[in-house]
């Protein structure tokens, strides 16, 4: 028998669960994310039902590792993956059975050994996190540059009120305003109008996305390009209007 | 070297030189008493007893008598001995000075740096963003195998290494630890770390700053009660660009490069520069420098590091049209590691906030 998920609309899929996947859901819920966890025991899909609003978070007792259970998924409405198994060979071997079932998903998977990240990466749209690195990276920048180590914080964690700044990426529909401009000209109209910080574009290329960080002025802003931009609640609600999309991907 | 040691050591060179000055004093005597003698005083006594003891053996000057070759005896058998000691002890102590400098023990002069306590894969990717930053950094760690493959990895002026104990705050003094700029306690568990702040505190009469990652983010509290001035959750900081790379991935792809130190020419990184007398945007509207940082640096100031009634606090991308830069301030900015050159040399201060 299929689930049907009625109201659960490009949600992400969480595989397995422990303290790092609470805190993971915790901030998807924040970003106003909805999540469906696949959990194989009772007592712990019981424990995130009777945690979570389930208008957000819905709990699914599964043997995730079983490929043909989680076909039984609306997994077409579905936005991306989060492998959260023990091991990196566990993962590993998850992800190539995950991608065999399923070809264009998400998948964001942890690598605990680094040197391992390359092998994650083999297929396309698989993102590998280093999680020993993001937080090392981190601490270094709080023991060197500290107002920076704030800030970067601050940038990282989803906007709860409209003062908080985020960086935010706003794909570029035909009938922006922006669309075929320049991009030095799209960073000072959008300081100007919406005190947004314009950082980067994401060009759409055959290859994929391509990210170009602080781009020559010259660079022509495209239809289906990514802009990406910080900018706080405020500024975000006026841009969502301008372009006619929310944030996001 | 330590004193008692020394002081060993110039006793048994007195000794010697007496024992040695005595035969002398004895040759002499003897020799004098005998017309043919060729050794009459103490420079030829000296020289005779050198080319003898060196195996030299010229045989311009010998003893005549019987009490002076009995001497001349045991300068011979001195002979097999003391060139081989001599050389011995200096290698030994050329040694144990090279093997002091290896292990830390010489003690570095590293002031206002970063000590980090405790070694693993964790602790290298720390460090390795330090040095791409420039900034000083003294290491203790307790395993002998560890520190002999990384001595040489580093530059000696910027990375300084340390074989200790981890709860030997005595020894940790080598490392300068009292005038460091903040502790990294980076030790296995997090029970371990509580364990060392409470003892540092006991043990140091100076205020040190500490940051630790904890493992478990509900013990947060506790270690900012044991007064670690920077305590992050591992698990808090990793879960915050996880859900990031699930919803936004390019946002999170540029965050990830922005929040490593660029290493090259071609990455980006964010930097902080501090508000000297000499920055030209000092006294300037946030606003304005805002647009001619990025016309005339290419770089991109995203917030201010400001001081409001007497407390820092840091401006995200302000709006506030009348916002003035003070001297102080920290211009917070996007740049590339080329860009970052020409920032320094503008704003007359390196990048950090140390």
């Amino acid at each position: 028998m299929a689930f049907e998920l009625p109201g659960f609309k490009d949600f992400v899929v969480i595989i397995g669960w422990d303290n790092f996947a609470a805190l993971v859901v915790d901030q998807l819920v924040d970003a106003n994310r909805q999540v469906v966890v696949l959990a194989d025991d009772r007592k712990t899909v019981e424990r995130i039902t009777s945690t979570y609003d389930a208008q957000w978070v819905m709990a699914i007792e599964m043997d995730f590792l079983n490929l043909e259970e989680i076909k039984r998924l609306p997994m077409e409405r579905a936005f991306g993956v989060y492998v959260n198994l023990a091991t990196d060979r566990e993962r590993l071997l998850f992800i190539y059975k995950l991608r065999k079932y399923f070809d264009d998903l998400s998948i964001i998977s942890p690598v605990v050994n680094p040197e391992l990240k390359e092998s994650f990466s083999v297929h396309r749209q698989i993102f590998p996190l280093s999680r020993d690195e993001i937080s090392a990276k981190i601490l270094a920048s709080h023991l060197f540059e500290r107002d920076v180590a704030t800030y970067l914080n601050e940038l990282l964690s989803p906007a709860l009120s409209d003062e908080d700044h985020d960086i935010q990426q706003y794909r570029v529909p035909r009938d922006n305003p922006f669309c075929n401009q320049m991009y030095g000209d799209v960073f000072i109209a959008l300081k100007k109008k919406y005190n947004a910080v314009l950082i980067g574009i994401s060009k759409q290329t055959t290859r994929g996305f391509q990210l170009r960080k602080n781009p020559p002025d010259e660079t022509l802003v495209q239809e289906g390009d990514y802009l990406i931009a910080i900018l706080n609640g405020r500024s975000s609600h006026e841009l969502d209007a301008t372009f006619a999309v929310g944030e996001g991907a | 070297m330590n004193p008692v040691k020394i002081l060993k050591t110039i006793g048994i060179v007195i000794v010697a030189l007496a024992i040695y000055l005595g035969l002398l004093a004895t040759l002499i005597h003897f020799e004098q008493a005998s017309d043919e003698s060729s050794i009459t005083n103490l420079g030829e006594a000296i020289w005779y007893s050198i080319v003898t003891m060196t195996t030299v053996g010229y045989g311009d000057m010998y003893p005549v008598t019987n009490q002076g070759k009995w001497i001349g005896y045991l300068f011979i058998i001195a002979s097999m001995g003391v060139l081989g000691l001599l050389i011995g002890r200096i290698s030994n102590v050329i040694n144990e000075v090279r093997e002091n400098r290896r292990l830390g023990y010489n003690g570095t002069g590293f002031t206002n740096h970063v000590v980090i306590i405790g070694w693993n894969r964790y602790a290298q990717t720390v460090l390795e963003q330090l040095v791409a930053a420039g900034v000083k950094i003294a290491v203790i760690l307790d395993r002998r195998s560890q520190l002999e493959l990384l001595a040489e990895s580093y530059e000696k002026d910027q990375v300084y290494f340390l074989l200790a104990d981890h709860h030997n705050f005595e020894l940790a003094r080598k490392a300068n630890i009292e005038v460091a700029n903040i502790v990294f306690v980076n030790l296995e568990d997090d029970t371990d770390k509580l364990v060392y702040l409470v003892n540092s505190s006991k043990f140091y009469h100076r205020k040190i700053r500490h940051a630790v990652v904890v493992n478990d983010h509900e013990l947060v509290p506790a270690f900012k009660s044991a007064g670690a001035d920077i305590v992050l959750s591992r698990d808090e900081i990793d879960a915050k660009l996880t859900a990031s790379f699930i919803f936004e991935p390019e946002v999170a792809k540029y965050t990830e490069q922005l929040i490593s130190t660029a290493a090259d020419e071609d990455s980006f990184d964010v930097q902080q520069y501090r508000v000297v007398a000499k920055n030209r945007f000092k006294d300037r509207y946030y606003l304005d420098a805002f647009f001619e940082i990025k016309k005339q640096l290419d770089a991109i100031l995203i917030g201010l590091a400001t001081t409001i009634d007497g407390e820092s606090v840091v401006l995200g991308n302000p709006d506030d049209p009348e916002l003035k830069i003070s001297e102080g301030d920290y211009l917070i900015l996007i740049t590339s590691g080329r860009v970052a050159k020409q920032l320094q040399r503008a704003f007359g201060v390196a990048e950090g906030s140390l």
